[in-house]
């Protein structure tokens, strides 16, 4: 226990910290309920073009919408820690170095903790306004308190493998000294590959068997298909496992860059 | 309690031309120069002692601090502080040291200064009672009480200097690694600070490493200095004899009347040279051994008349001036 504090504390001081921007919450709301209907609509028209061609309900696509509105910012993929990024830039990372913990899960701590306050303070505004939306437009309850115990696992899992991917994006930035550049193509990437720019079961289904072997599909999309009962209650285990396989993948990578990284760096000027 | 035998440590640093041929040129190929930051770094510091280490920019002294401090592996050399070599068990090693950079910052720039402090009593596992203890003492040394809990961000730079050095020593330490601790510090603030120093110094057994270019800090904390160039350690030695070595002449301002006769001039005595002359004003330099003061003043005041008289030694910063030029650093 004695071990763990420290990331505790940290993670409870940033969640802290991260809960003061109330008014970037309200104008996050705002903004995410015009995308959020804007996605619908969208939707909706290509299904009435052809509904036999689309593979999901109504309500399982205003579902999926609405709880990526609310999640936003917990998958937001372009939402990168600035402050750690410019201590790998001008040096101060060397604190961290003075500092009796290791560097790794205390970045983790930071990543999650900005995360889960940005989205703490946004997902029950529009999830409760939404409920009361017709159907087809709004949030539905869960498929079954089955779907809903293991919606609430696969969360969890998809914030960690979330963080676990974006680590070794920040920590690239010891070797390329820019971050740029990794940037819009962790966005890029991700956002396409984890459904965040078009729900996953809308691509081509050769498209969609190619990215369940990536970590991409096990994002946000898992959790949600689940939610409203795409993923029928049978596949649950194996997906929480290949989530799990991910993150005991992904973790690893991101130390051992971390490893290197430090190992290279010369703290620059002073 | 440190002991630095033969570091070495080099860097690699691209180099080309200015230019667009170059550039392309560089694209290929690079040509890269080896910088010699340490070369065979040397010397040893006891338990307790307060210590200076001075050097031009660029000499080494910032890595030497961060070898000490484990952040940076030399290429070869041994090392131990503490009786533990610092990169090899880093986190170990951290927790016997304190260190402020003055140009950087640790503190939590959004949050207020006290929950940087109870972050720190986390990381390093400070027992609350002792936690609470030196809280209070560095409260009241360095006058803390009102601005603990103002965010860091509306803090002054004397006032984030202090919570800086707070910082740095709220898991009691044994040694202190001070890299410019008073830069950008106005006279109050500086003198607060290097009075703090010197007490947590005496009063604590702290070892104390300051690196700064500001010779009124080295002055007033330490006795003994390390000088650094290219490197290497050039001299070490205490404050005083610096001082005896280097100090060769004094400077002798006269207000008065009679300066300018010929008469004057040429009978100065031995040791004693006119540096500027008018009417009503003269510059002597009185060299040591050669001329005493009072021989001088005695020869004024028999053969011109004196209003005002002053007799300085060089500075701190001109004997550290004339010292880089006689090691060429």
């Amino acid at each position: 226990m004695k071990h763990i504090k420290p990331y505790l504390t940290f993670f409870s001081m940033r969640i802290r910290c991260g809960l003061q921007y109330r008014t970037a919450a309200l104008a996050g709301i705002a903004t995410q309920f015009c995308w959020g209907f804007m996605y619908i609509m969208l939707y909706r028209a290509f299904r009435e073009s052809n509904p036999d061609a689309y593979p999901m309900t109504e309500a399982e696509t205003a579902c999926y919408i609405w709880l990526q509105q609310a999640f936003l910012q917990m998958f937001a993929s372009w939402s990168m820690e600035n402050d750690l990024i410019a201590q790998i830039k001008n040096g101060t990372v060397a604190y961290e170095l003075c500092r009796p913990v290791a560097l790794y899960p205390m970045w983790f701590c930071k990543c999650m903790a900005t995360r889960v306050a940005k989205a703490a303070l946004r997902f029950l505004p529009i999830l409760c306004i939404t409920a009361f939306l017709p159907s087809g437009w709004g949030m539905t309850l869960p498929h079954s308190p089955t779907a809903f115990l293991a919606f609430l696992c696969s969360m969890l899992l998809s914030a960690i493998l979330m963080v676990a991917m974006m680590l070794p994006a920040h920590i690239a930035v010891f070797f390329l000294m820019n971050e740029g550049g990794i940037r819009s193509i962790t966005a890029n990437v991700i956002d396409f590959c984890s459904g965040s720019l078009i729900p996953l079961p809308l691509l081509p289904v050769w498209m969609q068997q190619m990215l369940s072997f990536t970590p991409f599909a096990y994002l946000q999309n898992t959790p949600y298909l689940i939610y409203s009962g795409y993923y029928p209650t049978e596949q649950v285990p194996r997906l929480l496992l290949i989530q799990l396989v991910w993150i005991a993948v992904l973790i690893p990578i991101g130390v051992i860059m971390m490893k290197c990284g430090l190992r290279r760096v010369v703290i620059q000027g002073g | 309690m440190i002991d630095v035998r033969d570091i070495c440590k080099t860097f690699r640093v691209a180099r080309r031309d200015a230019g667009m041929k170059n550039t392309l040129k560089s694209f290929l190929h690079r040509e890269y120069t080896e910088i010699h930051a340490l070369d065979h770094l040397t010397f040893s510091i006891g338990a307790g002692e307060c210590v200076g280490y001075i050097g031009p920019n660029g000499a080494g002294k910032s890595s030497t601090v961060k070898v000490l401090s484990g952040i940076l592996t030399p290429d070869s050399g041994t090392c131990t502080v503490a009786g533990r070599i610092p990169w090899k068990d880093r986190r170990a090693h951290v927790a016997d040291i304190g260190v402020v950079f003055g140009q950087r910052s640790q503190l939590w720039w959004d949050v207020p200064v006290i929950d940087t402090f109870s972050l720190l009593r986390d990381i390093f596992s400070v027992p609350e009672d002792v936690y609470r203890r030196n809280l209070d003492e560095l409260c009241e040394r360095l006058d803390l009480s009102d601005i603990l809990r103002t965010p860091t961000r509306q803090l002054s730079l004397g006032q984030r200097m202090r919570c800086e050095i707070a910082a740095s020593l709220l898991h009691d330490p044994k040694i202190l690694f001070l890299d410019e601790p008073t830069i950008g510090l106005d006279a109050v603030s500086k003198l607060a600070v290097r009075d703090f120093i010197k007490t947590r110094c005496r009063d604590h057994g702290t070892t104390v490493i300051l690196t700064t270019h500001d010779m009124q800090d080295i002055e007033a904390l330490t006795e003994r200095i390390l000088l650094i160039g290219h490197g290497r350690i050039l001299r070490d030695g205490t404050l005083t004899a610096l001082k005896e070595e280097f100090i060769t002449a004094r400077r002798m301002t006269v207000l008065g009347r009679g300066f300018d006769t010929p008469d004057f001039s040429s009978s100065l005595p031995h040791g004693m040279h006119l540096c500027e002359a008018s009417a009503d004003r003269a510059v002597f330099s009185v060299e040591v051994g050669n001329c005493s003061v009072s021989a001088a003043v005695a020869h004024l005041s028999a053969h011109a008349e004196i209003r005002d008289l002053t007799v300085e030694n060089p500075s701190l910063d001109q004997i550290v001036t004339q010292l880089y030029e006689v090691y060429r650093v």
